[in-house]
């Protein structure tokens, strides 16, 4: 006959930690003290992220990018040809129209990208870089080219975003067209990189149109079709969780050299020992990489990637890599590398996952859920046990004083049996976060957190321990 | 006395010398993406495309002029281009530094303080 605790205070002490817990799991969700679980959700998604790319290495991407190097702004300036006026950055108008006009000039048509996004941001006109409105022209010559059927690549620029929007001079300037302008800055999305975001304030009356396309969505929407894909999905919006990713290439990739390494180097980080992982090389990224001196000394059709095979649709990325700018951003695989490529890994993912990319989803009410099943079958666990060793302290036949042996081998079961389930949780919730990130294509947000969670749970004072209270 | 005309001398063939430069004769060969170059009609500085202008055919005889553009004369007008947007006889050909590398990535832990040309440091 199972003995039953005959103290009812024992259902109202169950309900309180209860509801404790509740308010204590829906705190750490909702609010992210301290930034615990962005924190810790940011590093798993680093090491995975990171363990991905060593793991499955992808295929050349039909991206080229152009990079506005110093060496080449300067060997561009002394040659013979003087093909850019200014000798360093910024450059003048009229050098960013020859840099445009060359890229949208392929010779043959086939060897011509679809689409061109120009990563600089023309904020407002600048007296000492020239007559803006010399590349306007430019920039609608190239929009509405002369005669007919010709195909010229759209040409996408810099668009700035809420917290940078264009001014309306510039955007006059330009050619006044919505249409060319790609969104580059943005806010409210964390590491995440939406797919439209505003270009101006709600309360802005500038001309400029209220939202703009991210520069890889712009592009894609040139890709994509060009490719004869469904891109009937491309107008959803949402954000990514980008998966920097490395090219299938044994100097880059080959997972029986670096991936051993990179587990034990990982595991010792881990374990509180050893650097974290070195960088991977940016030449290993999947795209095909210029600089700007090698545009204006290639022969005519050599932006193309040269995996490519005549006349497949690619796309263009121009952006000026220099530290001094300071346009450079966090990567889980490459460290710090330019913006510019940025959205190219953007534009990667697009093309590689289509409507699989990872998306930001705010999952929290979920995890509330949940959190609250698993208090429940804590609390329940921990009141059950209270009920059937509680009535065997109140007996007037107590057991004899347990010596320092039984209490130490108890002690120890117990603190084994919580480790166990601490160990089991975590495992249980890394599968969980891998199972969403690899095959739903969701960043989860908000779980890691319940690792320490239910590790306060199992450690706490009134878990059973299979021994009379005192 | 010396000094002066020895001073005067020198500002002479200067000037000259500059004046030669300026007036220096080239060969244009080649228009670069004639839809896409803008032309300056002299004087009235109205833009024309290159592509636009009938009958211009390289290779055109033209003279250096101010700010690294060039002079030609078509049916008896005068335009303007910029140097970079034509190629030149017997021009060097453009050599590409393959050593020097781009800094495509920097360190995670690098930090910088103040942007290029900003003339002003601003704390991260």
């Amino acid at each position: 006959m199972p003995r039953t605790d005959s103290r009812p205070y024992h259902h109202i002490e169950a309900l309180l930690q209860f509801i404790g817990l509740v308010f204590l799991g829906l705190w750490v969700i909702w609010a992210d003290p301290f930034g615990l679980s962005t924190a810790s959700e940011k590093a798993l998604a680093t090491d995975i992220s990171r363990s991905r790319a060593y793991v499955s290495p992808v295929d050349p991407a039909p991206i080229t990018v152009v990079s506005i190097d110093y060496p080449s702004i300067e060997a561009l300036h002394e040659a013979d040809a003087a093909y850019l006026e200014a000798d360093d950055w910024p450059l003048s108008y009229r050098d960013h129209a020859r840099i445009l006009s060359r890229l949208v000039s392929a010779g043959d048509p086939d060897d011509a990208p679809v689409a061109v996004f120009y990563d600089i941001f023309f904020e407002r006109p600048r007296a000492a870089s020239g007559d803006m409105a010399a590349l306007g022209r430019v920039l609608a010559r190239i929009s509405d080219p002369p005669g007919s059927g010709e195909r010229r690549p759209a040409v996408y620029l810099a668009g700035g975003g809420v917290q940078m929007p264009l001014s309306a001079e510039s955007f006059d300037l330009l050619g006044g067209r919505g249409s060319m302008l790609a969104t580059a800055a943005w806010q409210d999305h964390g590491d995440y990189y939406p797919l439209w975001a505003p270009l101006r304030p709600d309360d802005d009356a500038s001309p400029l149109p209220a939202t703009g396309p991210s520069a890889a969505l712009a592009l894609y929407r040139h890709l994509c079709p060009a490719q004869g894909k469904d891109c009937d999905w491309l107008e959803d919006g949402g954000a990514m969780s980008l998966q920097w990713v490395m090219r299938d290439d044994p100097a880059c990739s080959d997972r029986w050299t670096h991936l051993p390494g990179y587990v034990i180097k990982t595991v010792l980080r881990y374990a509180g020992a050893g650097d974290p992982p070195g960088a991977a090389d940016p030449h290993c990224m999947p795209f095909h990489q210029v600089r700007l001196q090698d545009l204006f000394a290639m022969p005519a059709g050599g932006l193309r990637p040269p995996h490519l095979p005549k006349g497949a649709p690619y796309v263009v990325l121009v952006g000026a890599v220099m530290p001094s700018l300071n346009d450079y951003h966090d990567t889980p695989l490459y460290e710090k590398v330019a913006g510019v490529y940025l959205h190219a890994m953007a534009v990667e993912n697009l093309n590689r996952m289509d409507s699989d990319f990872l998306r930001e989803q705010n999952i929290r009410g979920v995890s509330s859920v949940l959190w609250v099943l698993i208090a429940l079958f804590v609390c329940l666990r921990r009141h059950r046990a209270r009920r059937r060793t509680a009535p065997a302290s109140a007996g007037p036949a107590a057991p004899p004083e347990p010596t320092f042996r039984d209490i130490a081998g108890r002690r120890l079961r117990a603190l084994g049996s919580r480790a166990g389930w601490v160990l089991l949780m975590i495992v249980l919730i890394t599968l969980i976060y891998l199972f969403c990130y690899s095959v739903l294509d969701i960043a989860l947000e908000g779980w890691l957190f319940m690792i320490g969670l239910v590790s306060l749970l199992l450690f706490s004072k009134d878990e059973p321990t299979d021994r009379p209270d005192p | 006395m010396r000094a002066r005309i020895a001073q005067a001398l020198f500002g002479a063939s200067i000037a000259l010398l500059g004046g030669i430069a300026a007036a220096e004769t080239v060969r244009i060969t080649q228009i670069n993406n004639p839809d896409l170059v803008e032309l300056k009609r002299l004087p009235d500085g109205e833009y024309l495309w290159a592509s636009d202008l009938e009958g211009l055919k390289p290779p055109v005889r033209a003279q250096r002029a101010p700010r690294n553009r060039l002079q030609f004369k078509h049916h008896g007008k005068t335009y303007e281009v910029d140097r970079g947007d034509v190629t030149l006889d017997r021009e060097q050909a453009l050599v590409v530094d393959a050593c020097s590398t781009v800094p495509v990535s920097l360190k995670s832990d690098s930090r910088q303080a103040s942007v290029k040309g900003a003339g002003e440091a601003c704390r991260k």
